[in-house]
C-alpha cells in the first residue's frame, strides 16, 4: 500500500488535424505569432511546447482535409493506471485501444485511447519523452528564453474545453469513470440540469483541466496557455493585435467562470486559443464544493467586464 | 489516493489579538472563528475551517503541518507506512482540532509536527458559492489580496533524510535543489501537487520554521503587499520587494508580531505530482545567492538559521 499520486495527473497535450497545407500557417502562427518552441517535425506532424515545459509537446498538429480535434492526451502515473482506467472504460461498453511506445505520436510511451461521451477521443500515457527545460537545470535563469521575448511566450498548456450535445452525460462520465472533480458548474435556471463544468485532477493552473460546454460532438472549443498575469496577458493582447490575430470580441477580460483573467483570440485555421491567468487550488476530494453558476448568470460568468453577453462565445473552434 | 494539498499550518504566537490583526486585517485572512486561545483563518478562495491556525503560546514557532489527504483510507495506509518507518504515530480525535476530522501526528526526522488528516469542516468561499462575483467588496478584507496559504520552509540538519521521508512516504517530488560543492543537497523544494512546492527545507537546526508563504494571483498585488506592510509598519526583510531565482516567484518576505516569517509569493509553475518524472533543477553554492535574492544577487546563508 502506498499514498501515491495516481490516475489522470494533469493534462499532456492537444493534437488537432487542420487544413493546411505543409502546416505552414499554424506552424508560423504558433512559433512566431504565440512564441511556442518546435521540438520536432516529422512524420507529418509538428511537435509544439511552450517554454516553462520540459516535456516533447503539449501541441501536436497535422494536415487533415477538414479540421478537427483528432485526441487530448492526459498523463497517467504507469501501466497500473492504464491497466485500471481500461477496465474502468472496458465496463461502460467502450473500446479502448491500446498503443505500444511510439506508435501513435513520437516520444510518447504506451498508451490507451477510447472515446469518451461527447465523441472526443482521449490518450492516456505514462512517458513522454522530454527534451528538457530549455533554460536548463543548472542554476536557471526562469526568464522567457531571449529568442521568444516580444512574444506571448506562454508558460504552459493549462486547459481545454470540448463540446457535447449531451453535456451532462460527458460530465458524468469524466466524473464517475475517469474520476475528475468538479470545480465548477452552470445549471439550467430550474437547477435540474448540468450544462457545462470546470472538471479537475490537477490542483493548480487556471482552475481546471477540462471544460465541457454544449454543442457538437467531438468538437474542441479552445486551448488555453498559462501566462503569468493580467499585466502579461494585456501586453500579449497588444502583440497578437499588431500581428493581425482576430482577437474574441470580450478582449481582455475577467471570467468569473473559473475566476481567472482571460484572453481568447484565434489562429490562423480557426482554433480558438486563451491566455489565463489566475484560478483557484482544487482538491480531488469528495467534500470539495463546486461553484454553481446559473444560466440567468451565463454572461457575468462568461465575462464579469463586458455589458454585452457574446452569443458566439459558445461555439466550438474545430 | 495521496496527500493533496498543504492544508494548514499551526503556529504559536505571543500575543493572540495582535496576530489575529496582522493576518485578517494586513495579510487579509478571514477569521473563522476565535477562542481565548486559539484563532482559525482562511483565504478568501479557500473552503476548509482554517488554513491557519494560531496558538497562544510563551514563544513563536511551529506547532504543526496539516497536509490533507483526499481518501479517508490514506490515514490508516499512512500509519502503517510511518510506523514502518520508525516513526511514532499519535491519534487526533475528530474535533479535538476544532474543524477538523480525525487525524494522525508524528514527527519528521526533522522534528516538525506532521499531521494527516482527511475532513475539514466546510465553508463557502467569501463570495459565496453561486454566481460568485470574481473581485471582492472594496474593504470587505482587508489588506493583501491574498487568495490562499501556498507553502513553507522548515529547517533541517538532514536534508537528505528528511527528503527521502517525504518522498517514500508521502510521494512528495523535488523541483529544485541547492547542492553543495560535494554534491550533497542542502535545501530541497518539494511538491505534493502540480505546483513548485508545497514545502520546502533549508538548513539550520532541527524543528524550526524558516516562513510561511500565502499566494496572490499577480506580481502587482506583491508590491501593493509592501506597500501594504510599510504603511501598516510591519517588519518587512531588508530587500523587501524581490524575485526568488528557485521559482522565479515574485515576493516579498515580513514577520508577524511574534517573529514568525511570512511570505507574499506568485510564480506559475507547473510540476507533474510524482516523485522523480521530472529531473530537479539544481543550484550550486556559488549562484545560489542570485537563487535567493535574483535582483539583489548577495546572500547571507545565516538567513537560514533565522528561524522560529
Amino acid at each position: 500500500m502506498a499514498l501515491e499520486h495516481r490516475g489522470i495527473l494533469r493534462l499532456g497535450y492537444i493534437r488537432a488535424g487542420l487544413n493546411d497545407p505543409r502546416l505552414e500557417k499554424s506552424r508560423r502562427f504558433y512559433k512566431e505569432v504565440i512564441g511556442m518552441l518546435e521540438t520536432t517535425l516529422e512524420g507529418g506532424r509538428t511537435y509544439l511546447r511552450c517554454w516553462h515545459e520540459p516535456h516533447q509537446f503539449s501541441l501536436v498538429i497535422e494536415e487533415t482535409p477538414e479540421n478537427q480535434l483528432i485526441e487530448i492526451g492526459f498523463e497517467v502515473r504507469d501501466q497500473l493506471d492504464l491497466d485500471r482506467i481500461t477496465a474502468r472504460v472496458s465496463g461502460q461498453d467502450i473500446e479502448v485501444e491500446s498503443a505500444g511506445a511510439n506508435t501513435a505520436l513520437n516520444g510518447l510511451g504506451p498508451s490507451i485511447a477510447f472515446k469518451i461521451p461527447g465523441g472526443q477521443r482521449l490518450r492516456l500515457y505514462y512517458h513522454m519523452q522530454q527534451p528538457g527545460y530549455v533554460t536548463g537545470y543548472s542554476s536557471p535563469d526562469w526568464n522567457v528564453p531571449k529568442l521568444l521575448r516580444g512574444k506571448p511566450a506562454p508558460l504552459f498548456l493549462v486547459h481545454c474545453g470540448i463540446t457535447s450535445p449531451n453535456p451532462a452525460e460527458t460530465i458524468a462520465f469524466l466524473t464517475d469513470v475517469l474520476e475528475f472533480g468538479v470545480a465548477e458548474k452552470i445549471l439550467t435556471d430550474d437547477g435540474h440540469s448540468t450544462l457545462s463544468a470546470l472538471l479537475f485532477r490537477s490542483a493548480h493552473g487556471c482552475g481546471h483541466d477540462l471544460a465541457v460546454f454544449p454543442g457538437e460532438a467531438g468538437k474542441l472549443h479552445h486551448i488555453a496557455f498559462n501566462q503569468e498575469d493580467e499585466t502579461e496577458i494585456l501586453q500579449s493582447g497588444t502583440y497578437l493585435r499588431e500581428d493581425g490575430v482576430k482577437i474574441d470580441i470580450y478582449g481582455p477580460t475577467r471570467q468569473s467562470y473559473g475566476k481567472t483573467f482571460s484572453l481568447h483570440f484565434f489562429d490562423d485555421c480557426g482554433i480558438r486559443n486563451e491566455l489565463c491567468a489566475g484560478g483557484r487550488l482544487n482538491e480531488l476530494h469528495p467534500e470539495f464544493m463546486p461553484v454553481n453558476w446559473t444560466e440567468a448568470n451565463l454572461a457575468k460568468a462568461l465575462s464579469y467586464f463586458d455589458n454585452n453577453m457574446n452569443e458566439g462565445f459558445l461555439t466550438p473552434s474545430i | 489516493m495521496s496527500v493533496i494539498r498543504l492544508g494548514h499550518l499551526s503556529l504559536k504566537v505571543m500575543d493572540l489579538d495582535a496576530a489575529i490583526h496582522h493576518y485578517a486585517n494586513i495579510i487579509g485572512l478571514v477569521l473563522t472563528e476565535r477562542t481565548e486561545t486559539q484563532a482559525f483563518l482562511r483565504g478568501r478562495d479557500e473552503q476548509d475551517h482554517h488554513s491557519i491556525l494560531l496558538n497562544k503560546s510563551d514563544s513563536a514557532g511551529l506547532d504543526h503541518i496539516g497536509f490533507k489527504v483526499g481518501r479517508e483510507e490514506d490515514l490508516a495506509v499512512a500509519e502503517q507506512l510511518i510506523t514502518k518507518a520508525g516513526a511514532a504515530v499519535q491519534h487526533i480525535s475528530a474535533g479535538e482540532e476544532k474543524g477538523q476530522g480525525r487525524a494522525i501526528r508524528f514527527q519528521l526526522p526533522s522534528q516538525q509536527t506532521i499531521e494527516l488528516y482527511y475532513h475539514a469542516d466546510k465553508l463557502p468561499y467569501l463570495n459565496g458559492m453561486e454566481n460568485p462575483d470574481p473581485v471582492l467588496r472594496e474593504g470587505e478584507v482587508a489588506g493583501v489580496k491574498c487568495s490562499r496559504l501556498d507553502h513553507l520552509l522548515i529547517s533541517t540538519t538532514d536534508v537528505e533524510a528528511n527528503m527521502k521521508f517525504m518522498r517514500d512516504i508521502l510521494d512528495f517530488g523535488t523541483s529544485e535543489q541547492l547542492v553543495d560543492d560535494a554534491g550533497v543537497p542542502q535545501a530541497v523544494w518539494l511538491f505534493c501537487t502540480n505546483t513548485m512546492h508545497d514545502m520546502a527545507m533549508s538548513p539550520g537546526p532541527d524543528g524550526g520554521l524558516q516562513h510561511l508563504a500565502f499566494w496572490v494571483d499577480n506580481r502587482s498585488d506583491v508590491v501593493n503587499a509592501v506597500d501594504v506592510f510599510k504603511k501598516n509598519n510591519v517588519r518587512t526583510f531588508d530587500y523587501g520587494l524581490t524575485r526568488h531565482g528557485v521559482s522565479g516567484g515574485t515576493t516579498v518576505y515580513f514577520f508577524d508580531p511574534s517573529g514568525n516569517r511570512n511570505e507574499i509569493f506568485t510564480g506559475p509553475y507547473m510540476t507533474t505530482p510524482v516523485p522523480g518524472r521530472v529531473a530537479p533543477i539544481s543550484w550550486d553554492m556559488e549562484n545560489f545567492p542570485r537563487g535567493a535574492f535574483y535582483y539583489e544577487n548577495e546572500l547571507d546563508m545565516n538567513f537560514f538559521g533565522e528561524l522560529t
